[in-house]
């Protein structure tokens, strides 16, 4: 049956190119002058405040990252000319300069941590199927960026940006670039469609996915979405081997071998409600505020049956019987962005709550014993300790955790819910001054909750040893707020999380290494974005 | 003093910049223009290593004393689009895209990983806003990544304020401005003076991303001289500080017992301060067989270092680089034909890396500084020269030709260069001839 699926897929993928080709000189003769061109440039800068992630340090330290300052600059430019009324073809040209985290062990210093550069490129072709005024259907191919929900500011967006098998979940908002066909339409009133077959670009590259996203309408207070995705469907050439191994495996109740696969099926379910037209009308609320969106999805419909796995730790179990397991959930609200509300009351939330979940602070005490004087039951009184045994003596490290939060400088509550009464006051009495708005667009809270037994990182194989304390990482959230000047051409935007985020690779892709993992642990990002 | 100037310089920016927001927000009335245009550069260059004995970072292997530069051919072709966009009458943005293909330069020994290498991306994007009147735009304020020169009669030594680095000093050389990203707020509100402040991240060097407020000034004297002087806080604002004072149970070496002296920490912060003027004659005479380059005469020294470090940074005279120049007449059958001399008498390697490590001498992947000779050439290395010849035609097409000794590196594949300097000691030297096509 798969077979066959992917069989016909495949020829209609073929088909779908061919189409698109043959259009193009059926259009040709109607052409327009039509050529629009923009530009802009980002700035991010990014403070890691507390984090336990090691990423690809030999020695593990979990202190490695805390106070890690993260830079990037990336310009783009985009032109977008319009062949015939139908047919319209667009380039987008980005680059960037960026950073891997910069590491405190001086050697490695130059190789590692210096500027690196990035480019990218999108460019795809879109015909309009049908009537002009209300066409049919749109057709797009190439390479291109799609995004099912514009109301997703940090977390979610799990259909299309995620991989199964272990799951895995990104942040930083809900769009992604895909390289193949896209067919969209809302000739329907109130209901939007979208097809998209697309090549895979991450491991194991060239895999074809299949993807269909829906959402309705109802009033204009409701939005409701669904979607599913056939990920990995087509698995041509080599692929089916690295897609799906046949090393990995575990046992039915007969017995018989199930193998492990990094392909399947990815259900997705979303609404986005704004009650704000069930209110009666008040000039107190912006566009956005009150705005309650949510979304789940299942990262792969199917169990497997779990297998015993050993390493030189002992034996662990591996497999994915548990469906919740797969779930993740987001759910966001925009808060009243009114400067009484979103200048006082989130600050002085977010102040609390940082404050309610800081970590214990470790201390370590590193210092070498003689091998005779050496005794492992002396250090007991410590939280940890660990040691290594070295030529003639013994490195020993102790570690104390001193508790922190609310019980250390009990004043910081008292003078951040202060602060947040001025600045707040203060935003709204400025703005009656200058006469201008100068209150957020956009403040946005956004929960998650993924419990994954798994680090929540880009696995080559299906079969992966769960991670200690799997719990640990199930919880993120983020704060989002954004402010836009001039016709949306500069906006700055902050950003408090602890969600996903990673650096980049030198191909200016994002690394597997996550730069936050618990979730207590958390950063702070600024942007600036200019557009023209 | 410095605690206190990083205060100052943090609450002065943070209260700019809110002025500066205020501002902009009470502009209620925006004049949309949305005039759009696009620029293309096609560049190449071929410049041949006379002479040289050091090894360059990529793709050679480790093998010291073969000469394998000597006769080396580097080679590069490029082009830049850019779009600028003029979005109002005090509102305009500038994005620009490089891409090239490079080779690194092979003399008789080729090593097999040697290739042909594709480099690119951003090399220009910014916003500027002008403030006061519409005419003059006596304020303007630029923020984003962008080219900067204020000694552009400087054809390829000098420029030492944003061209260098302090604790350790090292300098650059080349015909290009040097790539700032941040703020920078020019003003020409005084008649014949023009200031400039920047407040820009180190995106260049590790540590990377400290920020360094800076000044820049000069006095414009009846069009015959010009002098000018700056000021940079080099890593003022430390994003880490562990990085920028390296901390001692991580870097050792950062904090070393001096006899006399006691321990002594060593840091990257520190002060550079800049003079230099320039000389043209030509408006004192009836000057009109003469080009617009022609005759000038100018100079610069910089303080890498307004501090003294006992070892290693005792002599300030160590830390100043000066150079002077000439363009020669050339009746416009040349626009430019200047010939360039500098002394900086460090006693180091002129690299950028060390390793993170605020102290000379440390090479590549090693803990302590080097004792190899090779890493402290002296006296040996103190003079550098360059003789650079341009001319343009029909407004589009620019030839160039160099031979120089100066602080020649290779790019790094990233934008920038890799560490070390290939001509050093006397008798090392290359040449180069540049073709650049604009329209």
């Amino acid at each position: 049956m798969i077979d066959t699926l992917r069989a016909f897929a495949s020829r209609i993928l073929i088909l779908q190119g061919m189409l698109l080709i043959l259009a193009l000189p059926a259009v040709a003769t109607e052409q327009k002058d039509a050529f629009d061109i923009s530009g802009g440039f980002s700035y991010h800068a990014l403070k890691v405040v507390h984090s336990t992630s090691s990423p690809s340090l030999e020695i593990v330290d979990t202190t490695y990252l805390i106070g890690a300052w993260l830079q990037s600059f990336s310009g783009n430019l985009s032109l977008e000319k319009t062949l015939a009324n139908r047919l319209e073809i667009n380039v987008a040209l980005s680059g960037g300069l960026y950073y891997a985290t910069q590491d405190l062990v001086t050697v490695y210093f130059v190789e590692d941590q210096g500027r690196r550069t990035s480019t990218g490129l999108r460019g795809s072709i879109n015909y309009i199927v049908g009537d002009l005024d209300r066409p049919i259907m749109e057709v797009k191919g190439g390479y291109f960026d799609f995004d099912y929900t514009k109301d997703l500011k940090n977390l979610g967006g799990y259909l299309l940006r995620s991989d199964m098998y272990p799951g895995v979940v990104y942040s930083g908002g809900g769009g992604s670039g895909f390289f193949g066909l896209g067919f969209h339409s809302d000739y329907i009133p109130r209901l939007s469609h979208d097809l998209i077959v697309n090549m895979e670009m991450y491991y194991p590259i060239g895999d074809i996915s299949f993807a269909y996203v829906a959402d309705v309408d109802i009033g204009d207070f409701l939005n409701v979405g669904a979607g599913a995705v056939l990920y990995r469907l087509i698995q041509p050439g080599d692929n089916k081997d690295l897609t799906s191994p046949t090393t990995d495996f575990g046992l039915d109740e007969d017995g018989e071998r199930v193998y492990y696969t990094k392909a399947g099926t990815k259900v997705m379910g979303r609404f986005s409600f704004d009650p704000k037209p069930l209110l009666p009308p008040t000039d107190f609320f912006a566009e956005d505020d009150l705005r309650l969106y949510a979304e789940a999805a299942i990262l792969g419909v199917k169990n497997y049956p779990t297998s015993t796995k050993s390493d030189g730790d002992g034996t662990y179990e591996v497999g994915f019987d548990d469906i919740t397991e797969r779930v993740p959930v987001m759910a966001g609200i925009n808060v009243p962005v009114h400067p009484l509300v979103a200048n006082t009351f989130v600050p002085a939330g977010l102040a609390l709550f940082l404050i309610a979940i800081e970590p214990d602070e470790a201390q370590d005490n590193t210092f070498r014993v003689a091998n005779d004087e050496f005794d492992s039951t002396a250090y007991s009184s410590h939280d940890e300790f660990r040691w290594e045994q070295e030529t003639d003596s013994v490195m020993v490290v102790t570690t104390d955790f001193v508790p922190q939060g609310f019980d250390v400088k009990p004043a910081r509550p008292f003078i951040w819910a202060g602060a947040s009464l001025v600045t707040g006051i203060g935003t709204y009495l400025l703005e009656k001054l200058v006469e201008a708005r100068l209150r957020f667009d956009v403040v946005s809270i956004e929960v998650e909750y993924y419990g994954s037994p798994y680090r929540n990182v880009r696995f080559r194989q299906p079969a992966v040893k769960p991670m200690e304390k799997g719990d640990k990482d199930d919880w993120k959230w983020s704060v989002y707020a954004k402010k836009s000047f001039a016709d949306d051409r500069l906006a700055f935007s902050l950003l408090v999380a602890c969600d996903q985020t990673r650096a980049l690779d030198a191909g200016g892709f994002f690394t597997n290494d996550l730069q936050i993992i618990g979730s207590n642990e958390w950063y702070w990002s600024l942007g600036f974005d200019f557009s023209f | 003093m410095i605690n206190l100037l990083r205060r100052t310089s943090i609450t002065l920016t943070t209260a700019i910049a809110a002025v500066l927001c205020t501002a902009w927000c009470a502009q209620a009335e925006l004049i949309d223009l949305d005039k759009f245009d696009l620029s293309l550069l096609m560049y190449a260059r071929a410049e041949q290593i006379v002479k040289s004995d050091i090894r360059p970072e990529m793709g050679y292997p480790d093998v010291r004393d073969m000469n394998i530069l000597d006769r080396g051919l580097y080679t590069v072709v490029g082009g830049r689009l850019g779009l600028s966009a003029l979005l109002t009458e005090r509102f305009s943005g500038y994005v620009c895209f490089d891409g090239h293909i490079w080779t690194q330069p092979v003399g008789e020994f080729q090593p097999r990983s040697i290739t042909e290498v594709t480099s690119g991306g951003v090399h220009e994007a910014w916003a500027r806003v002008a403030f006061g009147d519409i005419e003059r735009k006596p304020f303007v304020l630029t923020g984003g990544l962008f080219n900067y020169r204020y000694a552009t009669q400087m054809r390829d030594l000098g420029e030492y304020l944003f061209r260098s680095g302090v604790y350790p000093g090292y300098v650059f050389s080349g015909s290009e401005g040097y790539e700032l990203l941040g703020l920078w707020l020019k003003s020409t509100a005084i008649p014949n003076m023009t200031h400039e402040l920047f407040f820009t991240s180190i995106i260049n060097e590790v540590p990377n991303f400290d920020l360094s407020p800076s000044y820049v000034g000069h006095v414009n004297i009846a069009d015959v001289v010009t002098v000018g002087a700056g000021i940079m806080f080099s890593r003022l604002i430390s994003v880490r500080e562990e990085y920028t004072t390296p901390d001692s149970a991580i870097t050792p070496i950062a904090r070393e017992y001096v006899e006399g002296h006691g321990n002594v920490q060593y840091t990257h912060r520190g002060i550079k301060v800049m003079g230099r003027i320039a000389i043209d004659p030509k408006p004192l005479f009836n000057a009109r067989l003469f080009g617009p380059e022609d005759l000038k005469l100018y100079a610069e020294a910089a303080l890498l270092g307004t501090k003294n470090y006992p070892k290693y940074y005792e002599e300030p005279a160590e830390r100043i680089p000066v150079m002077f120049g000439f363009h020669f007449p050339c009746f416009k059958l040349l626009d430019v034909l200047a010939i360039e001399f500098e002394y900086y008498g460090t006693q180091y390697m002129n690299d950028p890396y060390n390793n993170g490590v605020p102290i000379p001498g440390i090479s590549r992947g090693e803990e302590a500084p080097s004792t190899d000779l090779e890493d402290h050439p002296g006296d040996a290395d103190n003079w550098k020269w360059a003789i650079v010849a341009e001319k343009t035609i029909i407004d589009h097409l620019t030839f160039s030709a160099i031979a120089a000794r100066d602080h020649y590196r290779i790019e790094d594949g990233n934008g920038y260069y890799q560490p070390h300097e290939l001509t050093v000691m006397p008798g090392q030297w290359y040449w180069g001839l540049g073709l650049k096509a604009s329209f």
